[in-house]
């Protein structure tokens, strides 16, 4: 390279250099528009025909999200401040939300109950893309709390308008809500007392028996490392293990049938998902209760608080941000597990996952695993914010 | 009066603190000095019973501390330690508030108190009450967190290392603070430290520790002029032990009648400023002033007399 030419590339305006990060997404989101965006079938089980993104949508809609994709691309190939990246990544994420739509529509012969559109791998993938650009440019915008709850909101109200705008009615996912509406949201609310029922008996029990670890020394490698047994045992297992002793329990003990316990149903499963979660929550109470600083704590014992004082104004103040990220993990890891409750007959939207995989119907597996997917996304990000909120002074320098 | 009768501390077969009796006078300072390891921290922390002794008993205005709850004992008893130890998740004003609290004071009282005691410490209350900890500079933490121990007027104050943190600038600051605020309230301070420099300055007793064992208690010229050991000597410094001698009168003590001309003293520096100021300009003697007037004079033959080994 001769002198001349590094001179002239020095002169280049900064947007014009390659995002490491933006050819990733360039690569995906180019298999993305190769691969199908929308699959059609005649009937809800039978192999679909893939449809192109030229063939899948009338020639002006799909030349244009043809066009918003490229604009896309080039915004995340190139380095854009991170602001424009974000105000991108959510402007082709809204486009592929509406032309999706569109496309189930367009796609439909008219009056045709029985035909079906769901969206193709080509759409998942431009999905990924384009999400990956916005959480990037999240990330690095480091913004506060309480905005990017504000942001999860501002998303979750879109979502809700496409829903309630009916733009969405004819791909194949709603029309499999439409005809169980009822059961989805009675499956809904046992998947959340499921998961965060089971959360909150654990944080009750978890917390003291954290604190307990953290005081009496002797007892505390003891307890972790049963917990840490249970962890280990697969799932299903675990799920299966329960039937016999609550089946016994519902037998013999008067009063337990009467309260819901049986052998199968929501009792296992709940009992289950309180025993998963049981570990995190309480290493995370020693390890936050370790983490107070010694000299803090002889500054307590010294100027006369009591041990539960020390314990209630020092302590678990201090500790709490490290005990909500414990709740964190079990809450999202619980939102996840509770699917499998329904093979036990426990109910929640693990339901319709394996209706679906039953019928070799997709679109039910989706019915099932989009909204425990998006459950625990919210709940990830409301409690890390919860987290960074919680932290105040302790663990800035 | 503090009267420490006898004390052993041993902890499985190791002695930390080995039969030591101490009684330090109301309204002083007595400051600690050992190396680490001497047992200095933990005869203090037998004071308020942070750490229980193994025999012997201390007595505080002839009570026996064993006998007082050890929660009730401490609030009665300040406690500053080395890195403050203030609560990070708690304003300056909470923290300073910790021992009122305790003990039950009513808003207002608790309010005033806070706010009196940071004007004390040079801080403004409306400007650092409503702060966090990281916040603060290292001396201001530091300010804090005697400001906290003070905060129940207690008429004992136990001090571990209180400056071991901070730069020399604002250490001797905070030393010339904490002189002034023992003599306005006339607080019993308990200093614990590792610097010889830092206890003549401050301390009106010296203890000496080593290996669990008190060496010797003394007032800093005795300790200086006869020490017990040749390890208090070691302590104290051989090439040291002049200069340290200076340092504890002041110049106004020694004004010698005379005129002399050129850049003055002021009557309230020490011997030892005086004496390096004259061998710094190379004069033989200064001219003292004091209130912008000037009083007299002081000669490097009188302090060199002054700084010898006394007889």
């Amino acid at each position: 390279m001769s002198i001349a030419d590094t001179a002239h590339a020095t002169t280049r305006p900064a947007w014009l250099a390659l995002d490491k990060l933006g050819v990733l997404i360039a690569l995906i989101a180019a298999a993305g528009a190769i691969l199908p965006f929308a699959l059609f079938r005649a009937n809800r089980i039978v192999v679909g025909k893939p449809k192109s993104l030229l063939e899948a949508l009338p020639s002006f809609p799909s030349g244009l999200l043809i066009g918003i994709l490229l604009v896309g691309v080039v915004i995340a190939l190139l380095r854009f401040p991170v602001t424009a990246k974000l105000a991108a990544g959510f402007a082709v994420l809204a486009a592929l939300m509406i032309f999706i739509g569109q496309s189930a529509s367009y796609l439909t012969p008219e009056g045709d109950t029985f035909a079906r559109v769901s969206p193709g791998a080509g759409f998942w993938l431009l999905l990924f893309a384009f999400a990956l650009l916005v959480t990037d440019a999240l990330t690095r915008l480091r913004f506060k709390p309480l905005i990017r709850i504000a942001i999860l909101v501002a998303v979750i109200a879109a979502i809700a308008l496409l829903l309630w705008s009916g733009s969405w009615n004819s791909l194949s996912i709603l029309k499999e809500y439409a005809t169980r509406a009822p059961a989805f949201w009675a499956e809904g609310r046992t998947h959340l007392a499921l998961a965060f029922g089971s959360v909150a008996i654990a944080t009750v029990i978890g917390i003291p028996v954290g604190i307990l670890c953290y005081r009496v020394k002797p007892l505390r490698a003891g307890v972790l490392n049963v917990l840490n047994i249970v962890q280990t045992i697969p799932s299903i297992a675990l799920f299966g293990l329960l039937i016999a002793p609550l089946a016994w329990v519902a037998a013999n003990i008067p009063g337990a049938r009467d309260i819901g316990i049986s052998g199968i149903g929501a009792a296992p499963a709940l009992v289950a998902l309180f025993a998963y979660s049981l570990l995190p929550i309480v290493s995370n109470t020693v390890v936050g209760l370790q983490s107070v600083s010694p000299a803090a704590i002889d500054a307590a014992k010294g100027m006369g608080m009591t041990g539960r004082q020390r314990l209630f104004a020092v302590e678990l103040p201090l500790a709490f941000p490290v005990i909500l990220t414990g709740i964190r993990i079990v809450l999202v890891q619980n939102i996840g597990l509770a699917t499998i409750a329904a093979l036990i007959g426990g109910g929640g939207f693990g339901v319709f996952v394996f209706q679906g995989i039953g019928q070799t119907a997709m679109d039910l597996v989706l019915l099932g695993a989009v909204p425990t997917v998006a459950l625990a996304f919210a709940a990830a990000v409301v409690l890390d914010a919860l987290v960074e909120l919680t932290s105040r002074g302790s663990r800035r320098p | 009066m503090i009267e420490i009768d006898d004390i052993t501390k041993t902890y499985t077969g190791t002695t930390v603190v080995d039969r030591v009796t101490l009684t330090i006078q109301p309204h002083t300072i007595c400051v600690i000095v050992g190396t680490s390891g001497s047992g200095k921290t933990t005869l203090m922390r037998m004071i308020n019973k942070l750490v229980e002794p193994t025999s012997g008993h201390i007595r505080i205005d002839g009570e026996d501390i064993a006998g007082i709850p050890a929660y009730e004992l401490r609030r009665r008893i300040g406690y500053a330690i080395q890195g403050h130890g203030l609560f990070p998740h708690r304003t300056v004003g909470q923290n300073v508030a910790t021992v009122p609290k305790l003990l039950g004071w009513d808003k207002k009282k608790t309010a005033d108190r806070v706010e009196e005691l940071l004007t004390l410490f040079q801080l403004d209350p409306a400007e650092f009450r409503d702060r966090l900890p990281h916040e603060l500079s290292g001396g201001q933490q530091q300010r804090v967190g005697v400001a906290r121990a003070l905060a129940a007027s207690p008429n004992i104050l136990l001090m571990d290392e209180p400056y071991g943190a901070l730069d020399p600038v604002i250490r001797a600051k905070a030393q010339e603070d904490l002189l002034a605020i023992q003599r306005k309230f006339g607080t019993t301070i308990v200093l614990v430290t590792h610097d010889m420099e830092e206890a003549i300055h401050l301390g009106d007793t010296i203890a000496v520790m080593d290996k669990g064992k008190l060496l010797q208690c003394a007032r800093p010229a005795e300790i200086i002029a006869n020490p017990a050991t040749p390890f208090v000597a070691e302590l104290i410094g051989t090439s040291e032990r002049p200069f340290r001698l200076l340092s504890l009168a002041k110049v106004a003590d020694h004004i010698e009648p005379g005129e002399v001309t050129g850049e003055p003293i002021e009557a309230t520096a020490s011997l030892r400023e005086a004496y390096a100021e004259l061998l710094w300009s190379g004069r033989p003697s200064l001219p003292v002033s004091s209130d912008g007037q000037i009083v007299g004079q002081v000669t490097l033959a009188a302090l060199s007399r002054l700084a010898a080994r006394p007889q």
